[in-house]
């Protein structure tokens, strides 16, 4: 028997789905079949002498007490399917989920951080939900579980993986040109794997300035390739003139300064948003990244402009 | 002839008296030119708007970086919405059959205020050309969504600063055309006028002209926030400056919520006068209908919260907007069942007004019915955010608020313009339009349920075949405008004189003369019943 706590969320919510579309189904059925057959039967060749009454006391108030009674029953059936959401069992697995334009960082207990969340099958999981630059929303559609990423507040939710696989996340606010692309995914694996995982070196141990760059989001508006989605492109951009007021080039302080504060940097507003936990090491390989491509622009053809993520 | 035509009483009054000329139209006083201008204006900006949503549809048909980038994705579709929620769809009904009809269903010759009214329409040209700036000035047209989030919309270098401002400017002319009704329902009804004499399309623009009155100013409010943060950095919301988003998001929805009544109500006052003329039958349960239109804009006013259950606000909020949120479904279909029982017996002429009606009534039902998922609380949070929800306020808006416009279009069609459209090509654009709007709709509920984010230039392989469909629904829906809009046109310029009652309406508007002329009544004209149709015969 499984506690009343670890009720499955999915079919409770799926359960409201289905209760709220089957009567609303029998309803539009009568709507649309009281139509038709009303034209038909009450046409004006069919029924020239129309009717005149113009009320039913009996009629009207079955027309007020039948819907309150549906929808008061679809209410409480879909809060009770709410409190499940919102209700994560005790002693569920932490994840801090932070999201920023237009990527996800999802951070353990341990101080494991990673761009996926992986979890084991079977742990109920607690997400801790923030953001650090504008309004996000963490989405993932298999467990139905949405919950906007608000800066300067923590939103909660929490999941269960049955089943080992896959599941995607979207991200399900709008925030600028990378929305469409600030996907990520949840990694379901076995216990054994999971303990694997978490034992594995963070992602940035050996930093790989071009994975940085994608997991931050910097190729939502920076190309690769020399086109312009919103930012000026990578390539060939490094040691050029900058876009910032005082005209300084583009070059390992100008980037140190640009990720710390942009619109500092820049001395004008920008979209740019500010990437202040960035570590030391992450910041020096994405300025070589940037060197890569700008000290050989013809070398640099690798990629494709802000999509290519899958 | 030619003596008579200067008669105020027989010449139309869109016929020009003395000099005539542009200024005879801009600078008007008269209701009736008026809502012919906005006709105008909301029906130009109606096609751009439409125009944009093709483009977006043509954009999605497939997977990609194809067509458009991904901003100027994001911008057209803010332009999409901008234009036809503020632009279109608010002043929709009200502004142009309202202003023309209002006062002749309660036997007046004119609104409370011809000035203001006359002003109400520059504000909305003020807007209008605001907005024009906003698309071309600065760093470009706004791409935050029709919504204006914060902290987004603070941070965007687009022109959203503009953008706003016409936003305020036009909330003014709703304002200000809200409550030159409200005065005029209250003083100008001709004597023996009761309330409960009024046609429902009348008690429908008044509890749409309360909202427009006590909402909108919120909008106003909140529009010169979001001007003042990016402005002056007030940090009333951004969370960088100790401000909160969701205090944003409070504001935002205090109006455009009840919005979507002032959207709505217009057009179920409208389906409410077709039903009884064609089906020769009094409406059923008239209270109800009137009451409930009321209702609608109290209850309405107190469930904006949901929008936001998945906001991060508390528990105990989601609880009872969630439960506001069915009480106010109530109104609405009591005023459904109702419709139907005025069908009931009744001896119906399907014409196009009566064709646009039904089809107002089934997409309306449809949209309703999918509305009670995005109110319950537990449903709405898988569905929030997703296709679901543009599925669902499409079916309601154009489905909805769209076909009401439409019956209302070829309701007083011959009334206003004194000619008459071809009724076999309506019927044709009817079904067109119908088709057209499932196919590019009704996919998007599936999709919304299999998760498919909305506001997303570019989408998972899984939801291809879905976006196709959808895609091939709005070039279906184009035909089906364009045979609609070139009909009434044609209508217009080459169709057989109409006559004087056509449908056999009770109302007011019916008494008189066919185009309706620049002035309507000779003294205060009698109060008739206005469902009551002993007498009342269609011509011919």
């Amino acid at each position: 028997m499984v506690a009343p706590r670890l009720v499955n969320v999915v079919q409770a919510v799926d359960n409201t789905f289905l209760l709220i579309f089957g009567l609303s189904a029998l309803l539009l059925l009568g709507i649309t079949v009281a139509m038709i057959w009303f034209v038909i039967r009450y046409s004006r060749k069919n029924n020239p002498t129309p009717a005149t009454f113009s009320g039913n006391f009996w009629a009207e108030l079955i027309w007020i007490l039948a819907p309150t009674l549906l929808v008061m029953g679809m209410f409480y059936s879909g809060w009770h399917s709410y409190r499940a959401l919102r209700d994560a069992p005790p002693g569920a697995m932490q994840v801090k989920v932070l999201a920023h334009m237009w990527a996800w960082d999802f951070e353990y207990a341990n101080g494991r951080h990673s761009p996926e969340l992986v979890v084991p099958v079977g742990v109920p999981v607690g997400l801790s939900v923030t953001s650090s630059d504008v309004l996000h929303g963490f989405f993932a559609p298999a467990f139905r579980i949405k919950i906007d990423a608000v800066p300067g507040m923590t939103n909660h939710a929490w999941f269960r993986a049955d089943k080992a696989g896959e599941y995607v996340i979207f991200c399900s606010v709008y925030c600028g040109v990378g929305h469409a692309k600030m996907l990520s995914a949840i990694k379901a694996v076995s216990q054994e794997e999971f303990d694997r995982f978490m034992a594995g070196k963070p992602a940035a141990s050996k930093p790989d300035g071009r994975a940085i760059a994608e997991a931050q989001g910097c190729l939502g508006c920076h190309s690769l390739d020399g086109s312009v989605i919103v930012g000026p492109s990578f390539k060939g951009l490094f040691g050029t003139k900058s876009l910032a007021k005082d005209g300084a080039p583009v070059d390992r302080a100008f980037v140190a300064a640009l990720l710390h504060d942009p619109a500092a940097r820049l001395g004008k507003a920008t979209m740019m948003p500010a990437y202040p936990a960035l570590t030391a090491a992450d910041r020096e390989a994405l300025v070589n990244f940037l060197e890569s491509l700008g000290v050989k622009p013809g070398s640099a053809g690798q990629g494709t402009a802000g999509g290519g993520r899958p | 002839m030619e003596h008579t035509a200067q008669d105020p009483h027989e010449r139309p009054f869109f016929a020009p008296s003395g000099k005539g000329g542009l200024a005879s139209w801009i600078f008007s006083t008269d209701h009736k030119r008026i809502g012919l201008l906005y006709l105008g204006l909301i029906m130009l900006m109606f096609s751009v708007a439409v125009v944009l949503g093709l483009l977006l549809r043509l954009k999605l048909m497939t997977p990609g970086n194809t067509l458009l980038t991904p901003q100027q994705y994001n911008a057209i579709f803010t332009l999409h919405g901008v234009i036809m929620v503020f632009m279109v769809v608010i002043p929709s009904i009200p502004a142009s059959f309202g202003n023309i009809f209002l006062p002749l269903h309660i036997g007046a010759n004119d609104v409370s205020f011809p000035r203001l009214n006359n002003f109400s329409w520059w504000l909305y040209v003020t807007g209008l050309v605001l907005a024009l700036v906003s698309i071309f000035t600065g760093n470009g047209p706004p791409d935050t969504g029709w919504t204006f989030y914060v902290p987004f919309s603070e941070h965007t270098t687009t022109n959203v600063s503009i953008a706003v401002i016409a936003v305020f400017v036009l909330g003014f002319s709703s304002i200000l055309t809200g409550l030159n009704f409200i005065t005029t329902v209250h003083r100008l009804r001709t004597p023996g006028m009761t309330w409960r004499k009024l046609p429902l399309f009348v008690w429908s623009l008044y509890a749409t002209g309360w909202i427009q009155v006590l909402a909108t100013p919120i909008l106003g409010i909140t529009a010169l926030l979001i001007f003042s943060e990016r402005v002056l950095h007030l940090g009333l919301f951004d969370p960088g400056r100790g401000g909160d988003p969701l205090l944003y998001q409070h504001l935002f929805w205090i109006y455009s919520h009840p919005a979507v009544y002032i959207m709505i109500l217009p057009a179920m006052g409208v389906i409410s006068e077709i039903i009884p003329v064609f089906s020769r039958k009094p409406v059923f349960g008239y209270n109800m209908i009137a009451f409930s239109s009321l209702a609608i804009a109290f209850a309405g006013s107190l469930v904006w919260a949901h929008h936001m259950f998945t906001s991060g606000m508390s528990d105990n909020a989601v609880l009872l907007f969630s439960f506001l949120t069915f009480v106010v479904a109530i109104p609405s279909a009591i005023k459904v069942f109702n419709w139907l029982s005025t069908m009931y017996k009744g001896s119906i002429s399907l014409d196009p007004p009566l064709l646009f009606s039904l089809g107002f009534i089934l997409m309306f039902s449809i949209g309703g019915l999918t509305g009670l998922v995005l109110g319950s609380a537990g449903t709405d949070i898988h569905v929030h955010d997703t296709y679901f929800v543009v599925a669902h306020f499409h079916y309601v808006i154009f489905g909805g608020t769209g076909l009401g416009m439409f019956a209302a279009m070829h309701y007083w069609f011959p009334k206003v313009f004194g000619r008459m459209y071809d009724h076999t090509r309506a019927f044709w654009s009817f079904w067109i339009i119908l088709l057209g709007m499932n196919v590019l709709y009704f996919p998007m509920f599936v999709m919304g349920l299999q998760g498919m984010p909305r506001r997303y230039y570019d989408y998972l392989p899984q939801y291809a075949p879905l976006q196709m469909v959808s895609t091939w629904g709005s070039w279906i829906l184009a035909v089906g405008l364009i045979l609609m809009f070139h009909n009434l046109y044609r209508g217009c310029r080459y169709g057989p004189v109409a006559t004087k009652n056509p449908w056999g309406g009770a109302t007011l508007e019916w008494t008189l003369p066919t185009p309706l002329p620049a002035e309507a009544f000779y003294g205060d004209p009698v109060a008739p019943e206005p469902y009551d149709y002993k007498g009342v015969n269609p011509d011919g």
